[in-house]
């Protein structure tokens, strides 16, 4: 019957099991796939890693960003209350937000909101205030002791040139 | 030049004619009265002479020295950047002998790294200094021992801000406080390329102290024959600041090795390698390729997480590894004050330094104290921060208050004054004075007016 299919080249009909093993090969995949991405959405942060063959077969991931990122627009509002301008819109409900998610304590909770509303009333003074109550809830949110590690910045200057020419002599 | 000579020939004229009508005194009335006159309009001068001391007014310098043959101060002095503007003199001062305070911090640190604040207090025991934020929130206190302590705090997010520091007695009562002015920044990410032939916990703690340093990673374990684990960086990159691999995959791959790169191989270096031994890390003493020959430092990150991370801190600072490009500011004034000289150096910079605020752009320049920064001078005009740009490097010197931290300012004061004491004295240049022009000018008035007078009564 196969080969009858085969005659009247009608492939589907002709490779039925490997059809019905191909389709779900593929289910699989995407079931895997959906895995591998719940499972790296629910570690948002932290570093992800993709499994791969020695042909380099590595998938492009989003990299984890450093324990004590704020987010962009808690970032914004920092870097405008530096300066006395405008604030970036909807920056109450993000401070707030940050405040009651980073400080501990009541006593700081409340001093933090304090401020808020003072920058909100228009005190130039108190934004370094707030900027100090931001601060302090992204140190909160830092788990270990650890440090970042840098490297040097590499610097062009003649006194370099010179010594490396007279190295290489 | 050429008038007096005119001067001198019309009165050398004038006897003349006198002479010869055989008038001798209206002749040498008429020399007399020449003479004065191209005196009088000559550019001469009197030798000069010395001044033996004098007394300098700390609030405002003179602006010339030049004929003094020594000078005396009192009080605590003048800063170093109004001594250097005078020449070098015998100095009589006797310095004072109440308290100083001495504050060293950097004005500028990575974001993620450790501030470190160390106070002096020559002679002083019992007190301790505090770190506060601007709201009042405490962030370090040092132990409270002997005359210098110190306090570390590290500061969570890129931006520049103004601490407080207190200084206190036993008591807890506050001896004095002051700004502290810190900007921190936010460094370009490290690019590191990792490949390892086995999977390890000190590779794990590696890899996670790097990705949260928020370096951009290029990381291959290799778990098994042909299967990799591994994370391309989320920007890509061709060229790396590091290579850390371990002995087994240097040995597959030597390519990897000559890529410009400072390169860490993890594991005991090969017995012909010509190494720098001091402590765990062998440097190769060309180029910048270092063997690690210890292990086990997961440990170390898991029971004492910051001692990790300056011990590889100091590794990465030991291989040399660079990480951007671009210019180095350095701070060359403690304490900066308005209306006074500030100068503002840096490493690898050119062109021109902008400072927007002063509306003003100044050539970089060679200094001979300097080996390797270029420096500009700038008198800041007002209290806070001022902005410098070269090229696309920016940087924020803060400009303290004249109130600020009084006995710092007077420490500061007396180690320039006693900088400035220890110069090699010059002599005192004799400055000339100008003749002066009103004997002659008399002269010649009297001169004319006899003349004008015999004339008369001819």
């Amino acid at each position: 019957q196969a080969q009858d299919a085969l005659a009247a080249q009608s492939l589907k009909a002709a490779l039925a099991p490997q059809q019905r093993a191909l389709a779900a090969l593929i289910q699989l995949q995407q079931a895997a796939r959906v895995a591998r991405y719940r499972s790296a959405a629910a570690n948002e942060g932290t570093a992800r890693v993709a499994l791969g063959s020695a042909d380099g077969g590595l998938e492009r991931r989003a990299q984890g960003e450093w324990a004590g990122a704020m987010p962009p627009g808690l970032r914004a509002l920092m870097a405008a209350l530096d300066h006395p301008g405008p604030l970036p819109a909807a920056w109450k409900a993000d401070a707030h937000a940050w405040i009651g998610a980073r400080l501990p304590g009541e006593a700081q909770r409340l001093a933090a909101q304090r401020a808020v509303q003072d920058v909100d009333d228009g005190c130039g003074s108190c934004r370094a205030v707030l900027r100090a109550w931001l601060r302090a809830g992204v140190a909160t949110g830092v788990p270990t002791g650890a440090l970042a590690l840098h490297g040097s910045p590499a610097i062009d200057t003649r006194f370099a040139r010179a010594w490396r020419q007279g190295g290489a002599q | 030049m050429i008038v007096v000579i005119l001067v001198m020939l019309t009165g050398a004229a004038s006897a003349l004619m006198y002479a010869l009508s055989r008038q001798w005194l209206d002749a040498l009335l008429a020399l007399i009265a020449a003479a004065a006159l191209s005196v009088l309009l000559g550019d001469h001068t009197l030798p000069g002479q010395t001044r033996a001391h004098a007394l300098i007014d700390p609030e405002g310098p003179p602006a010339d020295l030049g004929d003094v043959r020594s000078i005396g101060v009192k009080g605590d002095g003048m800063r170093a950047a109004r001594w250097r503007d005078l020449p070098a003199r015998p100095l009589t001062w006797q310095a004072p002998k109440d308290a100083t305070l001495t504050l060293d911090f950097p004005r500028r640190i990575a974001r993620g790294s450790l501030f470190r604040l160390t106070a002096t207090r020559p002679g002083a025991s019992g007190w301790r200094m505090q770190l506060l934020a601007e709201n009042g929130l405490l962030l370090a206190e040092s132990n409270g021992k002997g005359a210098t302590q110190a306090l570390a705090w590290t500061p969570p997010a890129a931006e520049r801000m103004v601490l407080k520091a207190r200084v206190l007695d036993a008591k807890g009562q506050v001896i004095e406080q002051g700004p502290v002015p810190l900007l921190v920044v936010e460094p370009p990410a490290l690019r590191v390329t990792g490949r390892f032939s086995a999977p390890s916990f000190d590779l794990h703690a590696l890899h996670t102290l790097l990705a949260d340093s928020g370096a951009l990673l290029d990381w291959q374990v290799e778990l098994g024959s042909g299967i990799i684990r591994g994370q391309l960086p989320r920007t890509p990159f061709a060229q790396a600041d590091l290579v850390v691999m371990d002995g087994p995959w240097l040995a597959a791959h030597p390519e990897l090795a000559g890529s410009g790169a400072a390169l860490l191989v993890i594991g005991a270096p090969p017995d012909d390698a010509q190494t720098v031994e001091a402590g765990p890390l062998a440097l190769e003493r060309e180029g910048r390729k270092a063997w690690l020959a210890q292990g086990d430092w997961h440990r170390m990150a898991i029971g004492d997480p910051r001692a990790h991370s300056l011990w590889w801190q100091e590794i990465f600072d030991r291989l040399d590894v660079r990480q951007g490009d671009g210019v180095e500011w350095v701070d060359t004034e403690a304490l900066p004050l308005p209306h006074d000289r500030l100068e503002v150096c840096a490493r690898g910079a050119s062109g021109n330094a902008l400072f927007p605020q002063l509306r003003q752009s100044i050539a970089w320049q060679a200094r001979s104290d300097r080996a390797d920064a270029l420096c500009v001078a700038v008198w800041p005009a007002k209290t806070g921060w001022l902005e410098a740009q070269s090229g696309p490097a920016t940087h924020q010197v803060y400009v303290y208050a004249n109130t600020d931290w009084p006995s710092w300012q007077a420490a500061l004061r007396r180690a320039a004054t006693a900088a400035y004491a220890a110069r090699t004295p010059g002599l005192a240049q004799a400055r000339a004075r100008p003749l002066p022009a009103w004997p002659f000018a008399a002269v010649f008035g009297a001169a004319l007016l006899l003349l004008w007078w015999r004339e008369r009564r001819l």
